[in-house]
């Protein structure tokens, strides 16, 4: 109690030191922990939003038993099957395809999809890409005639499908060859592990050999990329702490060699310098992190409409064990300086 | 003045760790300073290139899909016999882009180069504001030796007034079964005029055909490595007239005058002979992909900015606040608050200057050895850290004007105590 007694003593007495200190503190593990935030968030998301495609080739028609159990894994969003048969129209190749599940966002699809019933009586029904109706000056309504058979277009697709037919897929199995398949897994919906365990499974439903994803490996690949930048970033927050820092305990020497020339030991002094460095730099740390969160929640969810800061408790644990390594090691090679110095020429000395 | 600096090494001779800390703290602002400029301007750059050429007046025409034709190899360009008598029948049009690239060498000197041809319109959106020594060949009547401007690459090969016997090995990837064009070897003289320091021998990207707006990055395709020598040569339609179009893709510039109505009508007209896009909307679509990007990237420009100002007012601040002392006891000894204020910013000029200079040659080699890699990755990194003299002076001497800035704090908050009260203080 002491201890912290004349710690806060300490700070209390150079109020303009401590008011410095701990504003460049809480800023500077602000701006570091907002940019390894961000930085951290927009990995997890990227790969934490992904698609697992699982594409093979078809040597005959994937039963509707398969397609049923392939609905049923865990994060499924959708099959994607393409047609052998292709179309030529106004000089434009186009193959016929047929999705099962959720459409896609990126599809830009407009008109309408394919009802339960459309599926269910094999319905002559088409979504044709925006491109095409374009080139053609066919619009959502009119026929279009493939194979010899007529196909009403009921809503069109968009620039990432531009050379796509799309049926239902029970009419592309009837009326035209299945040459490949495609299935989307989304690990939005589950945890890595499962959205890994059913890519595998998908794979053994297929026939296909599916190797299991390791998401921590592709973390730290994708943390390269950003390698040298991180390293000055974090070598700039921590070099300006410990400028501050440095230039703060050498402004206390003077105080230091009082406590000294009063009986104080050196294992009381570092007690008192430890104990309020401690201090100011968990509550920096947590302030810090709150407002890192604030500024993320309430501005950039706001204003950009995208916030990313994501930090696991893993790393959050590292950050504060570096920056708190790092800020005991200044303050070990302080008091190692001043232990060879005499309390009356540390009192004594200005600069 | 002597004295001033005498004094201004002391003061450096001081504390050498804390002086050490400065320039660290100096190079590595300058250097995340860098970063944050480089990944603005690869963000923004070619929007800010583009957005004020005659590419928002023109149409980009993209031809049909090479998959399409009859033996799934080769561009029937037939459509293209309609499609340029249509363009020339339209008093809004001003022009048509050519735009190709061959190889060809200097048969007196036995070296190959890159020789690339534009017509003028393209010629003048492509080198948009850049720094060019001589005339600009575009400018100069076409007759022979013909005008051309060189870009040396690592070799200082040519100079403004050298004529070139030009071997060059015409060929056009845009045949058709129609109209085969053979490859040929055309024999030209041309004379120097200008010289470049900017290397952008970008032809139209061959691969993009789609109704939908791609960015500007998507519409050309990239050149030869910035070490390599070019050549660039005015369009000359009476010899090269079969190897106008290096692919089906081309620009048709509108004059200024034309309206929306007429673009737009136009636009109708060529719809039946492939995919076509306007020039405006591929810039719009540059402009949202870039403001997406700096979206995405904002807090690395918010989080180093606000970095580099903490530390910028830390260390201007508490390093002048740690001199007061000395300082003071200076104005004890008769020095003036002008002088004081001279010796320390010749003291901070000094330890600035030696951080700059640290950070130029660091960064300079940094960007030499990523740009040279193997490593994929820093290969494509390597553009963050690229650091002109121009953009590097810029950058210095404005983190120099607000470190003074910043440093002139203490001498404002000592100037209303007496000298005594200063030195008893510190």
């Amino acid at each position: 109690m002491k201890t912290l007694f004349l710690a806060f003593r300490m700070e209390w007495s150079n109020r303009s030191q401590f008011f410095i200190h701990v504003s460049v503190l809480i800023l500077v593990l602000y701006f570091t922990l907002q940019y390894f935030g961000a930085y951290y968030g927009t990995i997890y998301s990227s790969i934490g939003s992904q698609i697992y495609e699982l594409s093979a080739s078809l040597t005959s028609s994937v039963s509707n038993d398969k397609l049923r159990q392939i609905e049923s894994l865990p994060g499924f969003q959708s099959v994607f099957l393409t047609a052998a048969e292709t179309a030529e129209i106004d000089g434009h190749t186009y193959q016929v395809a047929s999705i099962v599940g959720q459409l896609s966002s990126s599809m830009q699809l407009d008109g309408s999809d394919f009802s339960e019933s459309d599926i269910a009586s094999e319905k002559c029904v088409m979504l044709v890409p925006y491109a095409y109706t374009l080139q053609s000056g066919k619009n959502i309504g009119d026929s279009l005639t493939l194979n010899g058979t007529d196909y009403q277009i009921i809503g069109t697709v968009g620039e990432s499908l531009n050379g796509y037919f799309f049926v239902p897929y029970t009419t592309l199995s009837k009326s035209f060859t299945p040459l490949g398949i495609q299935i989307a897994l989304d690990s939005n919906k589950i945890s890595q592990e499962q959205y890994a365990d059913a890519a595998v499974k998908a794979g053994e439903i297929l026939g296909v050999s599916i190797e299991k994803r390791d998401f921590d490996q592709e973390f730290s690949a994708l943390l390269q990329t950003r390698k040298m930048e991180s390293i000055f970033y974090f070598s700039l927050g921590t070099i300006s702490l410990l400028f501050v820092y440095s230039y703060i305990l050498f402004q206390r020497q003077k105080r230091l060699a009082i406590y000294s020339l009063h009986g104080s030991t050196f294992k009381r002094l570092t007690a008192i310098l430890l104990s309020g460095s401690v201090i100011i730099f968990c509550v920096g740390f947590v302030i810090a992190y709150i407002l890192g969160r604030a500024v993320n929640g309430f501005v950039f969810s706001h204003f950009f409409d995208y916030d990313t800061f994501a930090l696991k408790w893993g790393d959050l644990v590292f950050f504060f064990v570096i920056t708190l390594s790092i800020y005991l090691v200044v303050l070990f090679l302080y008091l190692r300086r001043f232990r060879r110095t005499s309390a009356i020429g540390a009192y004594r000395r200005k600069e | 003045m002597m004295k001033t600096i005498r004094l201004a090494v002391k003061f450096f001779s001081k504390q050498k760790a804390a002086n050490l800390l400065v320039i660290i703290i100096v190079v590595l602002m300058l250097y995340v300073t860098t970063i944050a400029y480089n990944q603005y301007n690869q963000i923004f750059g070619s929007y800010m290139y583009f957005k004020d050429t005659p590419i928002s007046q023109s149409i980009y025409f993209m031809g049909r899909e090479a998959a399409n034709t009859e033996n799934g190899s080769l561009i029937d360009n037939s459509y293209l016999d309609d499609l340029l008598p249509l363009t020339e029948s339209q008093n809004n049009i001003a022009g048509v882009s050519s735009i190709c690239a061959f190889s060809a060498s200097d048969t007196s000197r036995d070296s190959g180069f890159g020789l690339y041809m534009y017509d003028k319109i393209t010629a003048n959106t492509l080198y948009n504001g850049f720094s060019l020594q001589g005339e600009w060949p575009w400018d100069l009547p076409l007759l022979s030796p013909y005008p051309v401007v060189v870009y040396n690459g690592a070799e200082s090969r040519y100079k403004v007034g050298d004529v070139i016997e030009l071997d060059i090995y015409a060929a056009s990837p845009l045949v058709s079964i129609n109209r085969p064009v053979a490859d040929r070897h055309v024999i030209l003289s041309c004379k120097v005029v200008g010289i470049t320091d900017k290397v952008y021998p970008f032809a139209i990207s061959a691969n993009t055909k789609s109704n939908f707006a791609d960015t500007v990055a998507g519409m050309f395709s990239g050149g030869d490595s910035e070490k390599a020598t070019c050549v660039f040569l005015p369009y000359i339609d009476s010899i090269f007239h079969d190897y106008r179009f290096a692919s089906d893709t081309m620009l048709i510039y509108f004059k200024d005058s034309s309206t929306e109505e007429d673009i737009r009508q136009f636009q109708s007209q060529i719809n039946k002979y492939g995919y076509n896009v306007r020039g405006s909307e591929i810039l719009q679509a540059t402009k949202k992909e870039a403001d997406y990007q700096f979206r995405k990237n904002f807090f690395v420009f918010y989080t180093l900015s606000g970095l580099v100002l903490v530390s910028l007012m830390t260390v201007s601040f508490l390093n002048a606040k740690r001199l007061t002392r000395t300082i003071a006891i200076y104005y004890v000894n008769g020095c003036s608050n002008y002088k004081a204020i001279r010796i320390y910013l010749t003291y901070f000029t000094g330890l600035y200057l030696l951080g700059f200079g640290l950070y130029y040659a660091a960064i300079s080699i940094q960007h030499l050895l990523m740009s040279g890699s193997s490593n994929f990755m820093d290969n494509v990194r390597s553009y963050l850290y690229a650091a002109d003299p121009k953009t590097a002076a810029a950058l210095g001497l404005a983190g120099l004007a607000a470190s003074i800035l910043f440093g002139m704090i203490p001498f404002w908050l000592i100037r209303r105590k007496s000298r005594i009260q200063l030195v008893k203080e510190n």
